[in-house]
């Protein structure tokens, strides 16, 4: 897992490094994040944050043998998760109806906006999805005494792995291009 | 070899919590870009490395697995980061 995790860590800091290039090359480059969606991104890191505490107290429980415990913090990372996605669905679907941003076309005219911005967090986003289907499964699992602290230990790494990417893709893309 | 406890957890945690709303508060100054950039990417290491250290348990796994993993994704990382100041020379080029 830890080789995944360097792996992807790389692709996502080319992303970030691209990101970051086409923001600084383009003086014009939008802000179309008001306050409002700065609150929001800022509870969506909350709450990625809080799902990392969740699955670190899964794997204590885990190695304190309290299984029970372990599956309702898993459950708990797993609703934290959602959470995260619906609040993510929520901003995309504001950029695309009221701010008229496409993968293409924006209305500030800055074309790499959209594709870059929707790359990036449609990546994340992905990663997180990802992330709570195998949770859930690893839930299930261990609520019926398989898998051991190794493996639930070995999920939790890849979960604190997609809330350690959004440390980077909430200042680098939100806050970096807020207008408040 | 010193182990993670509940507590422990429970202070990284506020601990990252903190230093999002360290972030946030710094958005609302107008600062240039290149220097927001600088001191963002300041807190995200710092954040990150109390993730990867605590959460990610590397500070209690052997030494040998930090020093394979973190120069190499370091290294890796800087040669990306050679790149962006020719954003600056792209952004006086423009007319």
């Amino acid at each position: 897992m830890w080789l995944f995790v360097v792996s992807d860590a790389l692709t996502f800091a080319t992303m970030l490094v691209v990101y970051t290039y086409a923001r600084l090359a383009n003086p014009n480059w939008p802000s179309p994040f008001h306050f409002s969606s700065i609150v929001q991104a800022t509870v969506m890191t909350f709450i990625l944050l809080t799902s990392s505490y969740t699955m670190a107290r899964a794997v204590q429980a885990m190695k304190a043998n309290d299984r029970g415990r372990a599956v309702r913090m898993l459950l708990a990372t797993v609703g934290f998760g959602l959470g995260f996605v619906f609040l993510h669905m929520n901003e995309w679907f504001h950029l695309i109806r009221v701010e008229h941003v496409t993968l293409a076309a924006n209305p500030w005219n800055e074309p790499l906006f959209g594709a870059t911005f929707y790359g990036l967090t449609g990546l994340h986003m992905a990663h997180v999805t990802a992330g709570v289907i195998y949770l859930s499964i690893v839930a299930g699992a261990v609520a019926r005494g398989k898998l051991g602290v190794e493996d639930v230990e070995t999920s939790g790494l890849y979960w604190h792995f997609v809330d350690l990417v959004w440390m980077f893709v909430f200042p680098m893309v939100y806050l970096m291009s807020a207008k408040l | 070899m010193q182990s993670l406890t509940n507590a422990t957890i429970t202070k990284i945690w506020i601990g990252l919590l903190v230093l999002t709303l360290l972030e946030v508060a710094l958005a609302f100054p107008r600062m240039s870009p290149v220097v927001f950039l600088v001191v963002l990417l300041a807190l995200s290491v710092g954040k990150s490395a109390m993730i990867i250290g605590w959460f990610m348990h590397l500070r209690f796994e052997a030494r040998t697995l930090t020093y394979v993993l973190i120069p190499f994704l370091v290294v890796c990382i800087g040669l990306l980061l050679v790149f962006l100041p020719d954003a600056e020379r792209l952004r006086e080029l423009r007319p």
